[in-house]
C-alpha cells in the first residue's frame, strides 16, 4: 500500500476470521486488526482440531498407529500413511518388497494428483470468486476416489500402507483404469487452467500478493511447494529420497516470477499446477515398473524396534515435507512420537506477511499457502 | 399507456368505461397506477424466480452437475417452492441490530428495481408510465438500491455486513457514472430521454436496414459505450465478477450476512430482477428495443396479422393435441413427461396442457375463420411480436451475465475502484465526445455514416461467431472427455 494509505489512519477494528468463515479451511481463526479494509495485524489461533495423536502413538502399538496418521492430513492420507510406515520401517529395519513400493509412489501421487488439483489450485481459486474449476477438480476428485476405493475400500482415510508394504495388491483391472484417468486427466487439467490460470482476472489477483522471499521462507521453515516458489529446489522425493523416487524421472518445478515477483501467491499457484502434470507423469512410469511379487514383507506381529534407537523419516506430501520422528523404548510402543507438517509453519509466516494487506489478499494468501486445519493442530 | 386508460375512463368511454363515470380523476389515476404496478411487479417477480432457476440449472451445466432437476418438468418449478419455503421461515432480526433499518432495507433494496420496471418499454405501448425522462429517472431511481444495501450493512450490527454494506457504497457509487455517462452518450445520437423515443429513433423501413438502424452500429463510439455501459451496469448490480458486497469467500456473505427468510428473498429477487433491468436498457439503448426488423407501418402489420394468428393457432392444435394424445398412449409407453399410467393426475394433466388448449385453439380458430378477425387484431399482434423481440433480446444479454458469472474469479476492491475509475471514466467521456463530435461533422444518413454502420454490423458478427465457435469447442471438448465414467 502507497504511503498515502498508511497515513490516512482511522480507528482499528477487531475482526474475528473464522473459526467458521468460507475462506479459512475447516476450523481456523484469525484474530485480524483491519483498517478498513486494510490488515494490519494478524494473529492465528490454531488448536481448533487438536486431537492428541502425538500422544496417542505413545499408548498405541506401531501398526496401532496407522489409522490415526489418516487423520493429520486427511486430504492426502496416502502420504501419511506412507510417512510413519518409512520411519518405523526404518526403526525396525524392515525391508519393504518392491511391488509394495511401486504401490506406495502410485497412490502416493495419486493423492498429490486430487490433493493439488482440488485443494490447492481449486479452493485457491474458489476463494477468488471462481466457483467452476473448483467443481471441475472436485468431479475429478471423485474419479480418483472411486479408483482408490477399489483399492481399500476407503476414499478419504484410506489406512492402506501397513509396516512393510500395503495392505492389498492391486485389483483386476487397476493399471488400465488408472491409464484411463489419467488420459482424460490431462485434457481436464489444461482446461481447469484454461479457465484459472489464463484468466487475467486470476492472473492479477494474486500477482505481488503475499510475496515471500527466500530467505523469509527458509528462516520460517516453509516446505513444499510454498518454499520451491521462492525459487529453493527442495523436494524430499529428490533430497532424501525414498521408496523408488530415485528410478523416476520428474521435475521439480521451482517458482520463476513470471509473472509479478518471485514468489507471489500466483508462484505457488504455478508451481502445483506444475506438480500436478509432474505427479501425472510419475505415475504413468510407476504403472511400468509394476512386476508381481509380494505387497508385504514378512513383519512379526509385535514390531519391537531396538531400545532407545529413533529415527526422522519424512516424505514429500502435498504440504510439503511430512516427518516423523519416532523414538522406541524397546517395546511395542513408541517412547515419543514427533510429527513435522508443512501447515503448520506455513501458518506461522502469516503473522509476518498480514500487514498492509487488504482482507481479499489475506484470504488469497491463506488460499495460495493451502494449509489444511487438521495438519496443523494434529 | 395507462395515462391513456386512465384518460379514456375520465371520459367515460371504453371498456369498464361506465364504472368510472363520473368519478373522481386522482381516484381512477390511481387505480390504473395500481393496476400497472401490480402487473409490472408480477412480471418482475416471475422474471426474478425463474433466473434463480434457470442460474442454477447454466451452473449446473458448467459445473458439470446436474442442478434443480426435481420439481416439475426440469426442475423448472424449483423457483417456486424456493420461494414458498422461504416465505415460511421465521423472521429473524437479531437482537443488537436496529431493527427499523435491518426491516427496511431489503425493501429499499427491491424498490430500485421495481420503480425502474415502470419504464421499461416491453412494446410501444406497453409501457406503465411513458416518461419523457426516462433514462435520468431510471439513473435517479436505481440509486435507491445502494441506500438499501448500505442500510442493511449498517443496521445488521455486525462487521461483515458493515464490510458489505462499505464496499457497496463505494461501489455502486463509483460505477453510478460510467453508466450514466454511457447511457448520455447514446441519449445524444437518439436525441430523447424518452426511453420509447429512443427505439423509434432507431427504426427504419426495411428489413436489414432497421438492423443497421441500431444506436449499436451508430458510431464506433456507440459501440464501445455498450461494452462500457455493460460492464458497468454489472458491477452496479452487485453480479459477479463484481459482486464484491456479498463476497462470500471474503466477507462471509457481505451485507445480507444476518438476513435470513423473506428478506433475504427480497435482496436476492431485486439482484435477480436486477439482470433483467440492465439487460432491457442494454436492448432500448443500443439494439433497437422492440422494432420488429422488416414490419413497420400500419399496412404491413395488417398484412402479417392473418399468417401469425392462424399459424399460431395451427401450431397449438397440433401440439396441444400431439401432448394429450402423449398422455393417453403412455399407458404403453412411459415418457419423461408422465408417471404411471392412468391415474387421476395423468387425466388432468391431458386436459389441462393438452385436450383443453387443443379444443380452445380450435374453437377459436372456427370462430376467426367464421366471422373474420376482429379489429383490434393488428394491434394485439402487433404489441405480442413487438414484447416477443424485446424480450429475445433482452434474455441473450441475461444469459450473458449469467455465464460471465461463472465463468470468471471476482475482482478486489482496489482493482474494482481502478476500473471504474481509470478506465470505465475516460472511455465513456470519450464516447460522450466522439458522438458529439460524429453528430456535429458527420451527415447521419451519408455514405460515412452509413459505411461505419456497415463494418460495426460486420465486426459484431465476427465477434459473435468468434464466441459461438469457442462455446461450440469447449462443448465438443466437454463432451468428448468430461462425461468421462471409469468402466468398472
Amino acid at each position: 500500500m502507497s504511503s498515502l494509505v498508511t497515513q490516512l489512519k482511522s480507528d482499528e477494528m477487531l475482526l474475528n476470521m473464522g473459526p467458521q468463515h468460507p475462506s479459512t479451511h475447516g476450523v481456523l481463526r484469525f484474530i485480524l486488526k483491519t483498517d478498513g479494509e486494510i490488515v494490519t495485524a494478524c494473529e492465528p489461533d490454531v488448536g481448533f482440531l487438536h486431537r492428541s495423536i502425538e500422544k496417542i502413538c505413545e499408548k498405541c502399538d506401531y501398526p496401532g498407529f496407522m489409522p490415526y496418521t489418516d487423520r493429520v492430513d486427511y486430504l492426502a492420507a496416502m502420504n501419511a500413511n506412507h510417512a510413519y510406515a518409512l520411519a518405523v520401517e526404518r526403526l525396525a529395519g524392515i525391508e519393504v518388497p518392491r511391488r509394495a513400493q511401486v504401490i506406495r509412489v502410485i497412490t502416493d501421487e495419486l493423492n498429490r494428483i486430487i490433493c493439488h488439483g482440488a485443494i490447492g489450485v481449486g479452493a485457491l481459486g474458489m476463494d477468488l470468486g471462481a466457483a467452476t474449476p473448483f467443481l471441475h477438480a472436485m468431479r475429478e476428485r471423485e474419479t480418483v476416489n472411486d479408483i482408490i476405493e477399489e483399492l481399500c475400500g476407503a476414499r478419504l482415510t484410506y489406512n492402506y500402507v501397513r509396516i512393510g508394504g500395503v495392505w492389498f495388491d492391486l485389483p483386476d483391472g487397476f493399471v488400465e483404469k488408472v491409464t484411463a484417468f489419467l488420459n482424460h486427466f490431462e485434457l481436464a487439467w489444461e482446461e481447469i487452467n484454461r479457465l484459472l490460470t489464463d484468466s487475467v482476472i486470476f492472473r492479477t489477483r494474486l500477482m505481488n500478493v503475499g510475496t515471500i522471499t527466500a530467505g523469509d521462507a527458509v528462516s520460517y521453515g516453509l516446505v513444499g511447494p510454498v518454499l520451491r516458489a521462492t525459487g529453493i529446489k527442495r523436494d524430499v522425493r529428490r533430497d532424501q529420497p525414498y521408496a523408488i523416487y530415485p528410478e523416476l524421472e520428474f521435475d521439480i518445478p521451482v517458482g520463476t516470477g513470471t509473472f509479478g515477483t518471485l514468489g507471489d501467491c500466483f508462484d505457488r499457484h504455478l508451481v502445483r499446477v506444475e506438480e500436478v502434470r509432474q505427479s501425472v507423469k510419475i505415475v504413468r512410469q510407476c504403472l511400468k515398473l509394476l512386476e508381481p511379487g509380494p505387497v508385504i514383507a514378512k513383519v512379526p506381529k509385535n514390531i519391537k524396534p531396538p531400545a532407545w534407537a529413533d529415527v526422522y523419516s519424512a516424505v514429500e506430501a502435498p504440504r510439503g515435507e511430512m516427518g516423523f520422528y519416532l523414538m522406541s523404548n524397546g517395546t511395542g510402543k513408541a517412547h515419543r512420537c514427533k510429527i513435522r507438517t508443512g501447515s503448520f509453519a506455513a501458518m506461522s509466516i502469516i503473522s509476518r506477511m498480514a500487514p498492509g494487506m487488504m482482507i481479499a489478499d489475506l484470504v488469497a494468501f491463506i488460499a495460495s499457502l493451502d494449509v489444511v486445519a487438521p495438519e496443523i493442530d494434529r | 399507456m395507462l395515462q391513456q386508460i386512465a384518460d379514456k375512463w375520465i371520459a367515460g368511454e371504453g371498456l369498464l368505461g361506465g364504472v368510472f363515470q363520473g368519478a373522481s380523476p386522482y381516484l381512477v389515476y390511481s387505480v390504473t397506477m395500481l393496476i400497472g404496478a401490480i402487473l409490472a411487479l408480477v412480471i418482475a417477480a416471475h422474471l426474478a424466480g425463474i433466473y434463480s432457476w434457470a442460474e442454477r440449472r447454466i451452473a449446473g451445466r458448467i459445473q458439470s452437475r446436474i442442478g434443480p432437476n426435481r420439481v416439475g418438468p426440469q426442475g423448472f418449478l424449483q423457483w417456486a417452492v424456493d420461494g414458498l419455503k422461504t416465505f415460511q421461515k421465521e423472521d429473524l432480526i437479531p437482537q443488537d441490530a436496529d431493527s427499523v433499518i435491518f426491516r427496511i432495507a431489503p425493501y429499499l433494496s427491491f424498490c430500485g428495481m421495481f420503480l425502474v420496471f415502470v419504464v421499461l418499454p416491453f412494446s410501444n405501448t406497453l409501457v406503465v408510465a411513458d416518461l419523457n425522462i426516462g433514462i435520468v429517472y431510471i439513473l435517479a431511481v436505481s440509486s435507491i438500491e445502494v441506500l438499501g444495501v448500505m442500510l442493511a450493512g449498517y443496521g445488521s450490527n455486525s462487521k461483515w455486513a458493515f464490510y458489505g454494506g462499505m464496499r457497496s457504497a463505494a461501489q455502486l457509487v463509483s460505477y453510478e457514472i460510467p453508466v450514466g455517462l454511457a447511457l448520455l452518450s447514446m441519449v445524444l445520437l437518439s436525441g430523447s430521454l424518452n426511453l420509447n423515443q429512443i427505439v423509434l429513433s432507431q427504426s427504419h423501413e426495411g428489413f436489414f436496414r432497421s438492423i443497421l438502424a441500431w444506436n449499436f452500429f451508430a458510431t464506433p463510439f456507440a459501440f464501445i459505450a455498450f461494452f462500457a455501459y455493460f460492464t458497468a451496469a454489472i458491477a452496479e448490480i452487485n453480479r459477479a465478477p463484481f459482486d464484491l458486497p456479498e463476497a462470500e469467500s471474503e466477507l462471509v456473505a457481505g451485507f445480507c450476512t444476518e438476513y435470513s427468510g423473506m428478506r433475504f428473498l427480497f435482496f436476492f429477487f431485486a439482484e435477480w430482477a436486477n439482470i433483467f433491468v440492465i439487460s432491457m436498457i442494454a436492448v432500448v439503448v443500443f439494439f433497437g428495443g422492440w422494432t420488429v426488423p422488416g414490419v413497420h407501418t400500419a399496412a404491413q402489420w395488417e398484412a402479417i396479422t392473418p399468417y401469425i394468428i392462424y399459424g399460431a393457432l395451427i401450431l397449438t392444435v397440433i401440439g396441444a393435441t400431439w401432448v394429450g394424445y402423449r398422455m393417453g398412449v403412455r399407458a404403453d409407453e412411459p415418457t419423461r413427461l408422465t408417471k404411471p399410467t392412468g391415474d387421476l393426475g395423468t387425466t388432468i394433466l391431458a386436459v389441462v396442457l393438452g385436450w383443453g388448449p387443443a379444443f380452445t385453439a380450435l374453437a377459436v380458430l372456427s370462430l376467426f375463420i367464421a366471422f373474420g378477425l376482429p379489429s383490434a387484431a393488428p394491434a394485439v399482434i402487433k404489441n405480442a411480436a413487438q414484447f416477443g423481440v424485446i424480450f429475445i433480446k433482452a434474455h441473450i444479454l441475461v444469459f450473458l451475465v449469467i455465464q460471465l458469472r461463472w465463468t470468471v474469479p471476482r475482482l478486489r476492491v482496489d482493482q474494482l475502484m481502478m476500473l471504474c475509475w481509470k478506465y470505465l471514466m475516460p472511455v465513456t467521456f470519450v464516447c460522450i465526445l466522439g458522438n458529439m463530435a460524429w453528430i456535429a461533422f458527420i451527415d447521419m444518413n451519408g455514405t460515412a455514416a452509413n459505411l461505419t454502420r456497415v463494418v460495426l454490423f460486420a465486426l459484431t458478427n465476427l465477434l459473435i461467431l468468434k464466441y459461438i465457435l469457442m462455446v461450440v469447442q469447449n462443448l465438443r471438448h466437454a463432451k468428448a472427455n468430461f462425461d468421462f465414467k471409469l468402466a468398472v
